[in-house]
């Protein structure tokens, strides 16, 4: 199950004063079982292109095609149930009188049976670190962060193959942020489904993606592991953007120590590294 | 989806209808109202057309979107067409058993279509060529003298301020919810009336959550910048007559009685 994108354009407004183009040629396959980030300055088109994968936006020109299905074609309820894309501060999307009806809304909508319903909402209620009596609470007393796990909830249920996550860190303090990215890496590992965040924390995307996209200008900028593009700072900061605090840290080192290595991206591999230098040991 | 609705219609630009002064263009668009519906033959028609033109032709908008505004109100023309056509007696040109159309008939409905689709497009182009905030500005400005007898005057143009401000704001938090409950699964458009008007619950209490929401940080916000109603506040821009205004009204004025001379001279 691969996500084509062929010569993809996107213009918001077509044909007013306020013709906006957001995606210009984009050519793109995520295959089955990646994890990947895209990043990008604020409008630089990467929330348009995730919209496009399960079709909510129609191209204004080019293709998408999700597991042989034609994004531009009708009923895509079955794609939707494919692809779920959690928004950006998706806590506002929630309406029911308790977190279980809420997480059950879009199985509801696929006619599912009830048992199968509550099974499901229990498993996905521990993927996302939740409590089991945290179910019968209205969603509007929950914190943010609880919240916003509840929503992310609401997409997981249906169990798409393909899960896209539009900033899902954003607004929240560093421990929500860990518990997201924790829950994330895990889902992953078990599961391997594709998953895509969209982000502007080059930390956490460096730290579990395995492959990062840099859209610039509604283009594609950049496309390769964390690895290659991390190292590539320059180009980077000429479309505004930055590596990893960590990988500027282990190049000033270098500078001092030319010894360490400086392709470096989390703190886990800095702390490797470093210790590695102080005991003396040879590159491993 | 929502966003290709163009409400307010305000379309940016710097030509002289743009920069004149909004006080100018409500009363002179009062003035082409009345002028409308005081000239009553097929010239002056002509020369209310031609002027409208020349509006349009300064205003340097699209004909295109002067036009627009029409669509929505041509039920609206045609019904009233048939409605004379049909109703008003007088010589008759056709007849069909119960069914007479006569010529003051079709006279009557010919002028009523032209006075409508004018003042429709005369009120649009005030609202193309003007922002919603200073169309306000304005009205607050004019109505001044009706703080006199007490109308809160500046509260009353206050709240359609922060509306109009919030009615772009709100369509975009719609069109997000649409797409985020369109992406659990929501169905909006199959399903009886009864379903569909249900469908849209997903969207509605999201929505007013964010309305009030945004309704008290608004409110917050504004007192800590020390609101407190109209009592003794000023303003930074200041509305202002310049010389295109007199530029403008001389040329509606001098169209003005030229048209009133012609139908009554």
């Amino acid at each position: 199950m691969a996500i084509v994108v062929e010569n993809l354009s996107y213009i918001y407004l077509k044909g007013s004063p306020f013709e906006r183009k957001a995606l210009d040629n984009v050519n793109l396959v995520i295959n089955q079982g990646e994890f990947v980030g895209i990043i990008g300055h604020t409008g630089s088109g990467k929330s348009t292109l995730i919209q496009h994968f399960n079709g909510i936006l129609k191209p204004t020109s080019g293709k998408v095609i999700v597991d042989g299905i034609d994004t531009s074609n009708k009923g895509l309820k079955e794609l939707r149930k494919k692809v779920g894309i959690v928004f950006q501060y998706p806590e506002q999307q929630l309406f029911e009188e308790t977190v279980y009806k809420d997480i059950a809304f879009g199985l509801k909508q696929l006619n599912q049976s009830e048992d199968e319903i509550d099974k499901k909402i229990r498993k996905v209620i521990k993927i996302v670190g939740l409590d089991e009596d945290i179910l019968e609470k209205s969603p509007f007393e929950l914190s943010g962060g609880q919240k916003r796990r509840v929503a992310i909830a609401g997409i997981l249920v249906m169990e798409p193959s393909i899960l896209v996550l539009d900033e899902p860190a954003a607004g929240l303090d560093p421990k929500g942020r860990n518990e997201i990215f924790g829950f994330l890496q895990k889902l992953y590992n078990q599961t391997k489904i594709t998953i895509i965040i969209v982000s502007h924390n080059m930390e956490e995307v460096a730290k579990i993606v395995n492959r990062v996209i840099v859209i610039n200008k509604g283009k594609i900028a950049m496309d390769g592991s964390p690895r290659e593009v991390f190292s590539n700072v320059s180009a980077l900061e000429n479309i505004g953007l930055s590596a990893p605090q960590i990988t500027y840290l282990m190049k000033k080192l270098k500078k001092k120590i030319p010894d360490l290595r400086d392709d470096i991206f989390t703190v886990e591999e800095a702390k490797r590294e470093i210790l590695r230098y102080l005991k003396g040991g040879a590159h491993d | 989806m929502i966003r290709d609705i163009s409400l307010g219609q305000y379309i940016p630009g710097n030509s002289p209808l743009h920069r004149a002064d909004p006080r100018v263009k409500i009363l002179l668009t009062i003035l082409c109202m009345v002028l409308i519906f005081l000239v009553n033959n097929y010239f002056n028609f002509l020369i209310l057309y031609l002027f409208t033109g020349l509006i349009i032709t300064a205003s340097e908008i699209p004909v295109k979107y002067t036009l627009k505004g029409l669509k929505p109100i041509a039920i609206i023309v045609i019904f009233t067409i048939v409605i004379n056509l049909f109703t008003v007696k007088g010589t008759p040109i056709f007849k069909y058993g119960p069914v007479e159309i006569s010529i003051e008939g079709i006279d009557i409905s010919v002028k009523l279509a032209l006075r409508l689709s004018l003042m429709v497009i005369i009120t649009s182009l005030l609202t193309l060529t003007t922002t919603p905030i200073l169309l306000t500005d304005a009205l607050e400005s004019l109505m001044k003298p009706l703080k006199f007898i007490g109308v809160p005057v500046h509260e009353i143009a206050m709240m359609m301020t922060i509306s109009l401000r919030f009615i772009p704001t709100l369509l975009d938090e719609t069109e997000k919810i649409m797409k985020a409950q369109a992406s659990r699964g929501a169905d909006f458009d199959s399903g009886n009336l009864l379903e569909k008007a249900k469908s849209f619950i997903p969207i509605l209490v999201p929505l007013f959550v964010s309305a009030f929401r945004r309704a008290d940080e608004m409110a917050v916000a504004m007192e800590a910048r020390c609101y407190r109603g109209s009592e003794g506040r000023t303003r930074m821009k200041q509305l202002k007559i310049t010389p295109v205004d007199y530029k403008i009204i001389a040329v509606t004025l001098a169209v003005a009685s030229a048209l009133i001379y012609l139908q009554y001279g």
